[in-house]
């Protein structure tokens, strides 16, 4: 029996009652359009919540050295780790192929000073590409620049918080101010930052409160540094590069566990699992929906086959083997499903339209979510008309042929 | 022995017993007889004599309890329901007395839902059923579902699809006691023709004038053979 004329005598079959076909249908278009609807505000949370963490520093891997313990200082040492340096950044830079930028940093706690105005600030000296590495926003003047490293020119970068507490009322750029007995001239200030309300580990300092300088403004022997901060070129590729980075790392320690790698995509690990716990909800209203429709459907396909026992038992006599007519009965049933499903996509589709312009939730509709509707509803249509296919096909064609 | 003299049906002591309700009825009883190819068999007796029960062993819907049939010298019975109905749809056509054309479907539909079962490829089917249909006078009403049908068109169309696959064996279930005189006689007339085309006709009939027109009469009675009179 070729497809084409399978399909045309489901057709045929179907017809034959357009009404009820066309309710029993209904179940399954009610359940897969609240599944593509569901579906369709998770993927839009998604969506936003990526966003969000994307302002967090998607993109970010940090390399910072590690506050040696006892014991992993006596590990270090006897594995002889030349610690985490310039050089360590250079190799990075080299291996990594989605390194998008890349920025030394050392840090020192300080009190800078204003005349009588004082701040605690945290001093962190690093590279030109620290700004694009951080996204950083200047609201006045300008960033570190590579002469002002190989120079270590005493120049100064306030963050929104400190330019406040220290210019209240005056433009900082082209002022100086005093950190211990140097002096700096500041050559820059920063927008106020969006802090992250995670806060914790993985969020960082508060960049408001810290004071940028050239590199070579904090000199440590060997070239050592506190932190190496990355920026990947791919969000998707970050936890693939952090890896990498940590390979690499290590083998130029010699496998000493004096470092440790921060990502802060790793945030999303909490907004995963409550997005599992939503996936197991519309799975269950997936579950129980299709559970009523194929019902529904079983129900139909049953009458059908009792209604239709001597067109069996005349298909019978005109060769059909018993696989025929299972095949034929089956196919009624998918074509059924799967016609509802696709009305089922197009209603969930709108009404996550609906939903998006009436509660303002971001809503979009996956392709993955069509499809996983399709092959719910094909896969309803086989599993609840399998044994309405199966009583046909048993049905003896002496019997059925008897039946008015 | 050439393959030409096997005979296209044999049953030998073939028995069929239905269990209802714990209570055995014997539809038909050691039944032996040898049909050969070509000739026209009318099957006579009352209703309940075991006619129909007969015509269902000899179209491989039923199977004997016991005894066996054999089909151009095989035994159908040994083979899986696959290859039954691969043999149904290509050696035996049934005709019945109420037509039993499939309402849905229109005229050339049910004359290529016996193609669908069959092997010949899909480009021949539209073809194939046309021509019959032409043949047997009713090409115009085609496109037509079964219910728009007269008696008489409606057992042409069922004659199409029995022939349809070219069957080396119509079996016809008093395929003329849904008709008037006339009609019936038309239809006849067709079924008729059948033999000189080398194939074999077994026909079903409480009518002692249709039985006179066939080679042979086989009159059943309570399941048994009464008598096996050639006509001819």
């Amino acid at each position: 029996m070729t497809t084409r004329s399978l399909i045309q005598v489901a057709i045929r079959g179907l017809a034959l009652h357009k009404l009820r076909s066309t309710l029993s249908a209904l179940g399954i278009v009610f359940g897969v359009a609240a599944v593509v609807a569901m579906l369709s505000v998770g993927e839009g949370a998604r969506r936003e919540i990526l966003a969000e963490v994307g302002r967090l520093g998607i993109n970010r891997v940090t390399v910072r050295a590690g506050s040696l313990s006892r014991s992993t200082e006596v590990e270090a040492g006897k594995l002889q780790s030349p610690g985490l340096s310039l050089a360590d950044a250079e190799a990075i830079s080299e291996v990594s192929p989605n390194v998008e930028s890349l920025a030394p940093v050392r840090t020192a706690s300080e009190q800078i000073a204003n005349g009588e105005r004082r701040a605690e600030a945290t001093l962190l000296a690093t590279t030109p590409s620290f700004a694009r590495t951080e996204e950083l926003a200047l609201a006045g003047g300008r960033f570190v620049a590579d002469a002002d490293v190989s120079d270590a020119k005493r120049v100064i970068v306030l963050g929104h918080e400190l330019r406040e507490l220290l210019f209240p009322y005056d433009e900082p750029v082209g002022s100086g101010v005093r950190i211990g007995g140097e002096w700096y001239s500041v050559v820059g200030a920063l927008e106020p930052r969006e802090l992250s309300r995670q806060g914790g580990r993985m969020s960082g300092r508060n960049l408001n409160r810290v004071a940028f300088v050239p590199l070579s403004c904090l000199p440590r022997e060997r070239g050592l540094l506190d932190e190496i901060a990355v920026r990947i070129d791919d969000p998707g590729k970050v936890r693939d590069s952090a890896r990498l980075i940590e390979s690499v790392v290590r083998r130029r320690h010699r496998g000493a566990l004096d470092f440790e790698i921060v990502v802060p995509q790793e945030l999303l690990a909490g907004y995963e699992r409550a997005r599992f716990q939503f996936n197991v909800v519309v799975g269950a209203v997936a579950a129980l929906s299709l559970l009523v429709g194929g019902i529904g459907i079983m129900n139909i396909m049953l009458a059908n086959v009792s209604e239709r026992i001597r067109e069996i038992g005349i298909r019978r006599s005109l060769g059909a083997s018993r696989e025929d007519i299972t095949r034929q009965f089956l196919a009624e049933a998918l074509l059924l499903t799967t016609v509802g499903g696709i009305a089922g996509i197009v209603l969930g589709f709108a009404l996550a339209l609906g939903i998006s312009s009436y509660a303002g939730w971001p809503t979009a509709v996956s392709v993955r979510a069509i499809l996983a509707a399709l092959i719910l509803a094909a896969a309803t249509g086989i599993g609840f008309g399998l044994y309405p296919a199966m009583q046909a096909a048993r049905s003896s064609p002496v019997e059925a042929l008897r039946r008015e | 022995m050439g393959a030409s003299a096997t005979p296209i049906v044999e049953t030998i002591e073939a028995r069929r017993v239905h269990r209802l309700t714990g209570k055995e009825v014997v539809a038909l009883d050691s039944i032996s007889v040898r049909i050969e190819r070509g000739s026209f068999v009318a099957v006579m007796g009352r209703s309940g004599s075991g006619k129909s029960t007969l015509l269902n062993l000899i179209g491989c819907l039923d199977f004997p309890t016991s005894g066996k049939i054999l089909l151009d010298g095989r035994d159908p019975g040994v083979l899986d329901d696959r290859a039954q109905s691969r043999l149904r749809n290509r050696m035996i056509g049934f005709l019945f007395q109420s037509f039993n054309l499939i309402p849905q479907m229109t005229v050339l539909e049910n004359v290529e839902t016996a193609l669908v079962y069959g092997d010949r490829p899909e480009a021949e089917w539209r073809q194939r059923s046309e021509g019959l249909l032409e043949r047997l006078g009713i090409l115009e009403r085609a496109s037509h579902k079964p219910g728009e049908l007269s008696g008489g068109e409606a057992q042409r169309a069922a004659l199409a699809r029995a022939l349809v696959n070219g069957p080396e064996l119509l079996l016809a279930d008093e395929p003329t006691g849904n008709l008037d005189s006339r009609t019936g006689e038309e239809v006849l007339g067709l079924l008729t023709e059948l033999p000189a085309e080398g194939r074999t006709l077994v026909l079903v009939t409480h009518d002692p004038a249709i039985a006179e027109r066939a080679d042979r009469v086989l009159s059943l009675s309570d399941g048994r053979l009464e008598s096996d009179r050639r006509v001819r």
